[in-house]
């Protein structure tokens, strides 16, 4: 029953084409979203989260089968997916759309996006996971240049490293398959003489995921699609897009990291280029001034967290940094694209008439701030601080620098936008403008940063020993 | 729910109340008094329940916890105590110097403030290296925007160096209590001295140095002592409690209970640690008082004077923590009166250099009395409390240590004369054509008590 | 802590009230003279119903009572500061010779560093502001040393504590610390340079209580410390020698202090309990007409205007009371028979002679001749007999009154010197027996002292005359030498941190390439320095991190 999740989705994708003015695509996005979020959080979620079960598509078993494998790191993404998910219909659909086209195509192919992202991580073969990838990717190009001129330009730098990426997927999956004959997971891992050309085929898969995930150096499609995507893709894209082949990438490498991939070069590399996705995204945020680019930035820097942490298979500073940034990265985006919209606001120095148009807007950058910068207790700081623990088993000290250098050099670019909004000159009270719709998703996740920040790390410490 | 755990989170409440009370003025002021009366009132009468270790407010799974101590030891007991009285009397000159200089922006001012003095009362009270941390963020987080309260180019500078300062230092206090977590997974300060055993021998070194550097930004060691001067753009009432008791008095504090809980005082001697913190302090002390006396901007040099003075308390407190406990209190009281003194003379003559001070003792006679007193409490004269203080620092000291660490405490004693006797002479016996001026009560009365209660305190002893 | 002698909390009473009077009340009614007055009365009161006994009776004993007759003295002034910080300073001086444990002592030898201080900076003039601050610094470092001594000492009794030898750092300190308050070379510049500047009333205070203080401190701790021998014969001497070059009246009867405090030392350094004796008598009759020199100089002033005895003269006609009393006190200060000078001086060089140092007794002796003809003759000729006449104006009753039973007291205690040899610590002269001031030898010797000092007066009269010329001391510029290089310092130390600060923070600006304008590039070439530095800084935290 675990692909019923993302069965939801794609159902809801279905209805949302067929939708007219009565039921509008939006309503019926939201109640699938809602369905998909009672799914996955019904009952006794933290028993489910732990099970672990494989599911065959129409019953046929691997290795010819279509397996879906539930495993807890795989089902802490799609909860994760659902809940952004919902927020992000949500801020969408309260964003007001500037031509007199109906949404449903729009809607349908975020449902879409959302339902093949769950699809992913409940994916255990290699195959399974192409599809869905590429297949998220499209969704993706498509949400975003959907319509908006602005849109057209952002996604082409995207699609084509999505599409580079996608050849290179292909091309390491056709050679492990060619070597060992199977393309399951499990079934690989469990192969008791792998040769080179396993390696050298999950050494391209890797590659395109990191690709795909705009680890530096292969980050230069992010800052221009972030930062130029339309207002209502803020809310589903930059948050949990990126995070999906970094959910891949995980499995991948706890399932496999004995034997099949050389993992000694990995090891060794990965936690280089997430060091210096931190400090180059953190350097070059600096510079920048309109907000959506700064947070792009800020966003390949997190994402260089996330790649140490793989790089030194640490479970838990990884998923809580994971959930902590998408929810915080959500916050930020859909803040500024409200803002953005709706004040006018997109660069730095317009930042300083923030409090009087939305003082509600304004605790949540100062709280999203202060989680990226990761002070306690908000959700960032247990994700830097379990990354720690980790490299330190690894005796590896640059990166525990690097790890504790990177609030530091968070500080540098967040401070101006913090400055600018905490210390304006008190001018008269200015209507806000933006309508308290937009409001709801964004307060609710910002809690949620709190929230996550007392409670999240018992919740995956209860995960532990699950590598 | 646990009476400390009350106490700590009254004054969170507090902060909430003032932030969320908008326009109304009288009722924001209120709670903004009360709230130091009710943590103090919880504080006497408080009773320790000796079978209880620690109380959990929040646990985080796998032995991190944010907890407070139920029964807290000397120097917590102390801090808890000086931070809870100062806070009180610092509550009514805020009110005043808020009402006599039309600060903008006061809600957000007075909701900070008590979230700041709330967060240094938790530190006092945590019963591990996390809950510390986190206590000590939180102050962090509270006092920038202080900082950068008047919100003018110079302000925001020093905000922003600040921040860099203490979250630099943040990084490495993190780095140390992960190293301890991982080694000996239990942060307790009950549990003294079995912290850094446990952990590697490779690994002590950085951690006792990761700690150290770490709290030594907010207690203003050379040389991370850079923020201290310029943090005092703030508005005065924020340097007298802030910048005097709550944030480098915390920063002392994890100092201590770093020297003395977590690594404990055998490793601390044995490891050679000891000289490297030695050696700071005492440069610190001659570096800070010398370039108080270059000083002409008042609040600059008392700041110097502070940094001074926080080094005392690091350097006795590697020895003794009688010595430096005595000197913690001594100090708090002396510096807020000093910097109590120098916001009232700036708001009632708007005089911000010494050399412009000339004749304010006729001026305004009771706050230059209190400021002439504790001044002389600074050099170590009585009957104010800082001669107590020193003569105990001095004793405590051992004999065969080479006399250039004890004879710094004697130059440095001629030093702060240097620096503080100027002021007081300038402004008694120099003769000036100004009138008198009338003080307000409101900020005065503060300052009158607490440099009374020195003196009693001294003869008391 | 906290014991104190009952002694001192009547001056304590005193001094709070004083301090809290309004100041119309203080200008109008003499009340607050009266507390003044009364406070030692009440203290004396006090002393004779405690246990106090030996050295810390004697010397409580003449403090109260010299503080009694200074009030007396100043009745005529309206200078609410000047009575406050004396109180002020008596009670702490009172305290420190009452003190039964170390931290009593200390606290009160603070006290008294802030009493005078005070004291001194109530005459508010430039010159009083700056010696002042000078005397400060000075007293400041003198406390600074005892209590570091004191803090460092390994046990903390007090009654019967002998510091044998200055082996230890501490005793080191302490010995200074008490030197520097007794007026020894080379600690010596603050008395003739502070005492004058003072107000006239308040140098009866100010002569009495700190070097008479740390003279009791010597005795108590440091007796028959041999070095000190030495240092008190050249204190006597070279106080002698600066006194008979001075022209103001008050530096001539400060430089006079010395000299005699170096008697005092002498006979601490020796050690025998007959000279410990001398040293407490000598003190005891010290303080007495030392106070009264100083009471007839004070009237001088006050009378005259003038502070120069170059500008005097010709005042025993018309100041017959001052001229008596002046008589009075210089004999006393010589040595003369039938008044107080005479029994205690000598016991201190009979002391000396028994222990046959010859060397001694020839110095103490020329000090001797120094002192008659300084002050005796110097300022008696010159400043009463000389003939040149100045305006004239009445001095007060009160002054009067003081000088009188001062006066009185010095004969008393010269006529009947039993009375003072009761008191005294060891009971050395009447247990002992080994020394009769009416001795037939002791009279001769004293007036032929008095003999040659006259007719030496009587060679060097010309080069004796008072000129006004001014002396810019050692002190005052080793003093401002100081300061100078702390300003310089200070100004050093600012320098460098400014200017590393901007090249370090030109440098990160450089390395985080225009990291802080705002979107705009910023290219500097001229920073290469900085940045490279910078780059290297890294790269060498960068190695030392790899390394560990």
């Amino acid at each position: 029953m675990i692909f019923a999740i993302p069965l939801s989705f794609f159902v809801g994708a279905v209805f949302c084409i067929l939708a007219n003015k009565k039921i509008t695509a939006k309503k019926i996005a939201i109640t699938f979203a809602l369905i998909n979020f009672a799914l996955c959080f019904q009952g006794n979620f933290v028993n489910n989260l732990l099970a672990k079960g494989s599911f065959g598509l129409g019953g046929w078993t691997p290795p010819y089968g279509i397996e879906f494998f539930a495993e807890p790191i795989g089902l802490t993404f799609v909860c994760l997916v659902s809940m952004i998910g919902f927020f992000g219909l949500m801020y969408a659909g309260a964003i007001p759309s500037k031509s007199k086209q109906n949404n449903n195509l729009f809607f349908a192919l975020t449902l879409f996006l959302l339902g093949a992202l769950q699809a992913i991580s409940l994916s255990g073969d290699l195959f399974n996971i192409y599809v869905w990838l590429e297949l998220s990717s499209i969704c993706a190009f498509a949400i975003m240049g959907y319509r908006t001129k602005e849109g057209a330009f952002a996604t082409f730098n995207y699609l084509l490293a999505a599409g580079v990426a996608g050849v290179i997927f292909l091309l390491g999956t056709g050679l492990v398959y060619g070597a060992s004959g199977t393309l399951n997971l499990a079934q690989i891992s469990t192969l008791p003489n792998p040769g080179q050309s396993i390696s050298s085929g999950f050494a391209l898969i890797i590659t395109s995921l990191l690709i795909k995930m705009a680890l530096t150096p292969f980050h230069f499609w992010l800052p221009d699609a972030y930062g130029n995507s339309p207002t209502k893709t803020l809310g589903v894209i930059p948050a949990i897009v990126t995070k999906a082949p970094a959910i891949i990438l995980f499995k991948i490498a706890l399932q496999l990291h004995q034997n099949q991939i050389n993992w000694i070069a990995f090891e060794f590399f990965l936690p280089l280029m997430g060091a210096g996705a931190v400090i180059y995204g953190s350097l070059m945020a600096v510079k920048q001034a309109k907000l959506k680019k700064i947070l792009a930035y800020s966003s390949i820097a997190q994402l260089g967290l996330v790649a140490i942490g793989i790089g030194i298979l640490d479970v838990k500073g990884t998923l809580i940094q994971i959930i902590a940034h998408s929810v915080v990265k959500f916050s930020l985006f859909c803040s500024v694209g409200a803002l953005e919209h709706f004040a006018n606001i997109k660069t730095i120095d317009e930042l300083k008439s923030t409090f009087q148009k939305s003082p509600i807007l304004s605790w949540v950058f100062i709280i999203c701030g202060f989680s990226l910068a990761g002070i306690p207790p908000f959700a960032g700081f247990f994700a830097k601080y379990y990354l720690v623990v980790s490299s330190l088993e690894k005796n590896n000290f640059f990166i525990v620098a690097v790890i504790l250098l990177s609030s530091l050099l968070t500080a540098g670019y967040f401070l101006k936008i913090l400055e600018n909004i905490v210390f304006t000159k008190y001018t008269k009270k200015l209507k806000s403008l933006i309508p308290k719709t937009i409001y709801f998703p964004i307060v609710f996740n910002c809690s949620l940063v709190i929230i996550f920040g007392i409670f999240l790390p018992k919740l995956i410490s209860a995960l532990e020993g699950l590598a | 729910m646990n009476e400390m755990i009350l106490m700590v989170l009254t004054g969170f409440a507090a902060s909430l109340c003032i932030a969320l009370s908008k326009n109304k003025h009288t009722f924001r002021n209120m709670i903004f008094i009360t709230a130091p009366f009710l943590v103090l009132l919880q504080n006497i009468t408080y009773q320790k329940d000796s079978l209880v270790n620690e109380i959990k407010i929040a646990d985080f799974g796998n032995g991190l916890s944010l907890a407070v101590v139920d029964s807290p030891n000397m120097v917590a007991t102390l801090f808890l105590y000086v931070a809870s009285i100062l806070w009180l009397f610092a509550a009514f000159y805020t009110l005043s110097y808020i009402q006599k200089n039309s600060l903008k922006k006061s809600t957000r001012f007075l909701s900070l403030f008590t979230l700041a003095v709330s967060s240094a009362i938790g530190i006092s009270v945590s019963a591990n290296l996390l809950s510390l941390f986190i206590f000590y963020e939180l102050l962090t987080m509270a006092t920038w925007p202080l900082v950068g309260h008047k919100e003018n180019q110079e302000a925001k500078k020093s905000a922003r160096l600040y921040l860099y300062y203490t979250l630099g230092g943040a990084s490495l206090m993190m780095l140390g209590i992960v190293i301890i977590w991982k080694y000996s997974g239990n942060m307790n300060f009950q549990y003294a001295n079995g912290m850094l055993q446990m952990v590697p021998s490779n690994l002590q070194k950085i951690t006792m140095a990761a700690l150290l550097l770490g709290s030594s930004v907010k207690a203003a060691i050379f040389p991370l002592h850079g923020w201290l001067p310029k943090a005092m753009v703030a508005p005065t009432p924020v340097s007298a409690l802030l910048h005097a008791v709550a944030v480098v008095k915390a920063g002392v504090f994890a100092i201590l209970i770093v020297i003395h809980n977590v690594i404990g005082l055998d490793l601390f001697f044995q490891s050679g640690i000891y000289k490297y913190v030695l050696f700071s302090s005492g440069f610190t002390i001659i570096y800070a008082s010398i370039r108080a006396c270059g000083e002409d901007n008042l609040k600059k040099r008392l700041a110097y004077s502070t940094i001074a003075h926080l080094s005392y308390i690091v350097y006795a407190g590697c020895f003794s923590l009688l010595a430096a406990v005595l000197h913690f209190l001594a100090h708090a009281l002396m510096k807020i009166v000093l910097f109590m003194a120098a916001g009232i003379i700036q708001t009632e003559t708007g005089k911000k250099k010494i050399s412009e001070m000339a004749g304010i003792g006729s001026m305004l006679p009771k706050t230059f009395s209190a400021f002439t007193i504790m001044s002389l409490g600074l050099i170590g004269l009585p009957p104010v409390i800082g001669f107590v203080s020193k003569f105990q620092l001095l004793g405590y000291l051992p004999n065969g240590l080479s006399s250039i660490y004890s004879s710094i405490f004697v130059i440095s004693g001629m030093v702060s004369a240097a620096y503080l006797l100027p002021i007081v002479i300038k402004g008694w016996f120099e003769l000036s054509k100004t009138k008198k001026i009338k003080e307000s009560n409101g900020m005065t009365v503060p300052i009158l008590i607490i440099t009374l209660s020195a003196c009693v305190l001294t003869l008391l002893n | 802590m906290a014991n104190f002698e009952n002694c001192f909390y009547a001056f304590a009473i005193a001094f709070a009230l004083i301090a809290a009077m309004p100041k119309k009340y203080y200008l109008e009614t003499p009340i607050a003279k009266i507390i003044q007055i009364l406070a030692p009365l009440t203290s004396m009161i006090f002393l004779f119903g405690s246990e106090l006994k030996d050295l810390n009776f004697l010397f409580a004993f003449i403090f109260i009572l010299i503080s009694l007759l200074a009030s007396i003295n100043s009745f005529h002034s309206k200078n609410k500061l000047q009575d406050c910080s004396s109180v002020f300073y008596a009670g702490s001086a009172i305290g420190v010779v009452t003190s039964s444990n170390w931290l009593n002592f200390v606290f009160c030898w603070e006290m008294m560093l802030l009493g005078s201080v005070v004291l001194i900076l109530a005459n508010r003039t430039t010159r009083s502001l700056n010696s002042g601050i000078r005397y400060f610094y000075v007293h400041l470092l003198s406390g600074s040393m005892v209590m570091f001594g004191v803090a460092n000492l390994p046990t903390s009794e007090f009654d019967n504590v002998i510091f044998a030898n200055v082996n230890e750092p501490y005793t080191l300190m302490i010995l200074i610390g008490f030197l520097i308050n007794a007026a020894a070379p080379p600690f010596h510049s603050w008395v003739p340079d502070s005492y004058p500047n003072a107000s006239p009333t308040a140098n009866v205070y100010l002569s009495a209580f700190t070097t008479k203080a740390a003279v009791f401190a010597l005795i108590k701790f440091f007796p028959s410390f041999d070095p000190l021998i030495y240092v008190g014969c050249f204190m006597g001497l070279y106080g002698v020698t600066l006194a008979m070059l001075s022209n103001n009246v008050r530096k001539l009867l400060s430089c006079h202090i010395i000299s005699q405090v170096g008697y005092m030392i002498v006979g601490v350094g020796i050690g025998t309990s007959f000279s410990l004796d001398g040293s407490s008598a000598h003190a005891f009759s010290h303080i007495l007409y030392k106070g009264l020199l100083f009471m007839t100089a004070g009237a001088l002033i006050y009378a005259t205007g003038k502070e120069k005895i170059s500008q005097m003269g010709g005042l025993a006609r018309q100041y017959p009371f001052i001229f008596w009393s002046f008589i009075v006190g210089a004999l006393s200060i010589s040595g003369a028979p039938i008044f107080n000078g005479f029994i205690s001086k000598s016991m201190i060089v009979e002391a000396a002679h028994l222990l046959h140092l010859d060397p001694v007794v020839k110095i103490l002796n020329l000090a001797s001749i120094g002192t008659f003809l300084s002050i005796g003759l110097k300022m008696g000729y010159y400043a009463f007999l000389n003939k040149r006449a100045i305006k004239v104006k009445r001095i007060p009753l009160n002054m009067k009154i003081a000088m009188a039973i001062t006066s009185m007291l010095c004969i008393l205690f010269g006529l009947m010197p039993n009375l003072l040899y009761e008191i005294l610590p060891n009971q050395a002269v009447i247990k002992e027996s080994i020394y009769q001031p009416w001795s037939k030898y002791h009279v001769i010797h004293s007036l032929e002292i008095l003999g040659i000092a006259i007719l030496a007066f009587f060679i060097f009269k010309k080069y004796l005359k008072p000129k006004d010329k001014k002396i810019n001391t050692v002190y005052i510029q080793i003093f401002n030498s100081i300061c100078n290089i702390l300003d310089s310092a200070t100004k050093l130390l600012q320098g460098t941190a400014e200017r590393n600060k901007k090249e370090i923070s030109q440098g990160f600006k450089n390395v985080f390439a225009s990291a802080f304008k705002d979107g705009r590039e910023n290219s500097n070439e001229k920073n290469n320095f900085s940045q490279n530095l910078a780059i290297v800084i890294f790269l060498i935290s960068l190695f030392i991190l790899v390394s560990t």
